[in-house]
């Protein structure tokens, strides 16, 4: 099925895309090998937190500079993704620590005690979750800060003799007609992902057990944090570009 | 100044209802039936905590609780954590049952909406709402799946509410909203049928790694519930895309009435080649991340590499397929709606 579809995929870029379209699987090519570079990382030992924060910053790079080019609107959103998700990071390691979301509940997998495997495994489960809302929250960032920079440029080409707080002002009046739909993608696509979890939940738990539950606690403050990390990016990115647009 | 005047009142009151709220769900132990302790103290393996509610209000209680370091099933409690507890007459002690959840839940939202209402201001209060009227519209549906609706029926039924009412609140009523909700329904139904060709007339899916699937279900019934993940799962996507074009197009018909045909499609098609890579993106790493622990308690298992992807990953990989089908189908499909409905454009 992964076959066919992929070969639909590539079909379609070649009928409707151009060499941008080609450019951007390329990238997300990449994007795709250094996900799979996060893992192996962790696999061998290395620290899952500093693992995926490397991989964040290459997939910004990768996806700012090379599917973009390098010029002062990708660099101040590259700044801007790296200011999210500093600050993501440490409020997401706060609310991991507090509401033990790590790990599966008892019998999601195939893979627990009572079948004969460990999970005595050498890796901390609670770091591995920050991981995963981290690599989630770094995609729409970086898409919605490409956005207001590059459309904030054009602003200040326009009228070079707008204000820094002008200029600020207007990157947030633009940031504020693409948050919707950010967030809308974003919940759909959890929707459509726990989807079967959602039908497993309403078939056997109530709902108070459903929201105090790990699995549904786990997939809501994902992929809110997600949605937070990409509201707060619009005042910074409009920050950042105040300044260094001149 | 009475303008920043209004502004710092408005906030004011967003906090003192944001606080209000929060104090009441962080404080909510009286409304469960279980029975609920806040931990004051804990010593090893050994837990020390108040009684919440229930005929032993007040009471201190002693709880023990073991753990893996790893923490792939097991939970490592904090001061300050509400557990739900229950005695056991037999044992004549207090055992946990699990750990109470709701006000972490309430804190993260509230922070994402009260920032959806700072910075977006009206914009943001309109996401918001939309979010709040889709979740409802999403749980009246799982209800009525629980009832034995038809999850397939359910989904096409939440996508056109889904697009319209976002659609709506997003660009008010109006000839852009309905060119949109027309391209967006058309590509979402487009990749339906592709992925339901695929899925019957391809090889034969497997559905034992599907998380969480009801068992025991019929190949046929997963059938239904992966087509529904695939409509509503591209349906954010494809609206971005539709509505990003159609408002362009409008734009530019605005501003220059005799503008010709191919000049319109080929101003849409850039616009549109611009964003449709960084969504690529967000689709692929939003699908995929949930994999990363999957990955690492399989891998240290021993499992082959090969098995785990194939296995774990498939519909992951499924959904970014379809989705970024989406994406590419949309460009060209609302470019031909939007020229295809506005007349007097000079071929050229």
């Amino acid at each position: 099925m992964i076959l066919i579809l992929s070969l639909v995929f590539i079909l379609l870029i070649f009928l409707f895309g151009s060499n941008k379209t080609a450019q951007s699987i390329v990238t997300t090519l990449i994007n795709f090998g250094v996900f799979f570079s996060i893992l192996f990382a962790i696999y061998f030992g290395m620290n899952s937190i500093l693992a995926t924060i490397i991989g964040c910053v290459i997939i910004s790079l990768i996806t700012l500079f090379y599917q973009n080019e390098i010029n002062i609107k990708t660099t101040s959103a590259f700044y801007s993704v790296l200011v999210v998700l500093v600050i993501s990071m440490s409020f997401t390691f706060f609310i991991c620590y507090y509401s033990n979301i790590q790990g599966f509940p008892i019998g999601q997998y195939e893979i627990r005690v009572s079948n004969g495997y460990s999970d005595e495994i050498e890796v901390n489960m609670m770091f591995l979750q920050i991981a995963v809302i981290l690599i989630v929250l770094i995609g729409s960032a970086i898409d919605t800060s490409l956005s207001v920079s590059s459309a904030l440029y054009e602003v200040k080409e326009h009228n070079p003799n707008l204000t820094k707080i002008e200029v600020f002002n207007s990157g947030i009046s633009i940031g504020k007609g693409i948050i919707g739909s950010t967030i809308n993608t974003l919940f759909f696509i959890f929707i459509a992902e726990y989807l079967s979890l959602f039908l497993y939940l309403v078939k056997y738990y109530d709902f108070v057990r459903i929201i105090n539950s790990k699995e549904f606690t786990q997939e809501v403050i994902t992929i809110s944090i997600a949605g937070i990390a990409s509201v707060l990016i619009i005042p910074i990115t409009a920050f950042i570009c105040s300044r260094k647009y001149k | 100044m009475d303008k920043n005047k209004r502004l710092i009142i408005k906030l004011i009151a967003l906090f003192l209802c944001t606080s209000v709220i929060y104090f009441l769900i962080y404080n909510n132990a009286s409304s469960y039936d279980d029975s609920i302790v806040k931990i004051i103290d804990i010593d090893g393996s050994r837990i020390t905590g108040e009684l919440l509610n229930g005929d032993n209000e007040g009471e201190t209680i002693e709880l023990t609780h073991e753990y893996e370091s790893s923490l792939v099933y097991d939970e490592k409690y904090h001061e300050g954590n509400f557990l739900f507890v229950s005695y056991s007459e037999v044992k004549e002690a207090w055992s946990i049952i699990g750990m109470k959840r709701d006000y972490i839940i309430v804190l993260v939202l509230l922070i994402l909406f009260n920032l959806l209402l700072i910075v977006g201001q009206k914009q943001g209060f309109y996401t918001v709402l939309g979010l709040c009227v889709n979740v409802l519209i999403f749980i009246f549906s799982m209800s009525l799946f629980d009832k034995g609706s038809n999850i397939l029926l359910l989904s096409i039924f939440m996508t056109i509410f889904f697009a319209c009412l976002i659609l709506l609140l997003i660009n008010g009523r109006n000839r852009n909203t309905l060119l949109s909700i027309f391209s967006t329904l058309s590509s979402v139904l487009i990749i339906g049928i592709i992925s339901t060709l695929v899925i019957y007339y391809g090889p034969e899916v497997s559905y034992d790694f599907m998380e969480f699937m009801p068992q025991p279900h019929s190949t046929g019934e997963a059938n239904l519930v992966l087509i529904s993940e695939i409509l509503i799962g591209g349906l954010g996507v494809i609206m971005d895309i539709s509505v990003t074009i159609t408002t362009t197009a409008t734009e530019l018909i605005d501003k220059n009435p005799n503008i010709s045909k191919r000049a319109l499609v080929d101003s849409c098609k850039k616009v549109s080649n611009d964003i449709s890579g960084t969504m690529i993106n967000v689709v692929l790493l939003t699908n995929i991340a949930s994999f990363l622990p999957v990955f690492v308690l399989a891998i240290n298992n021993d499992f082959r590499i090969s098995t785990i992807v194939k296995n774990n990953m498939f519909f992951e990989i499924v959904r970014f397929l379809t989705g970024s089908i989406g994406i590419i189908l949309t460009i060209p499909l609302a470019i031909f709606i939007v020229t295809k409905f506005t007349r007097g454009l000079k071929r050229a």
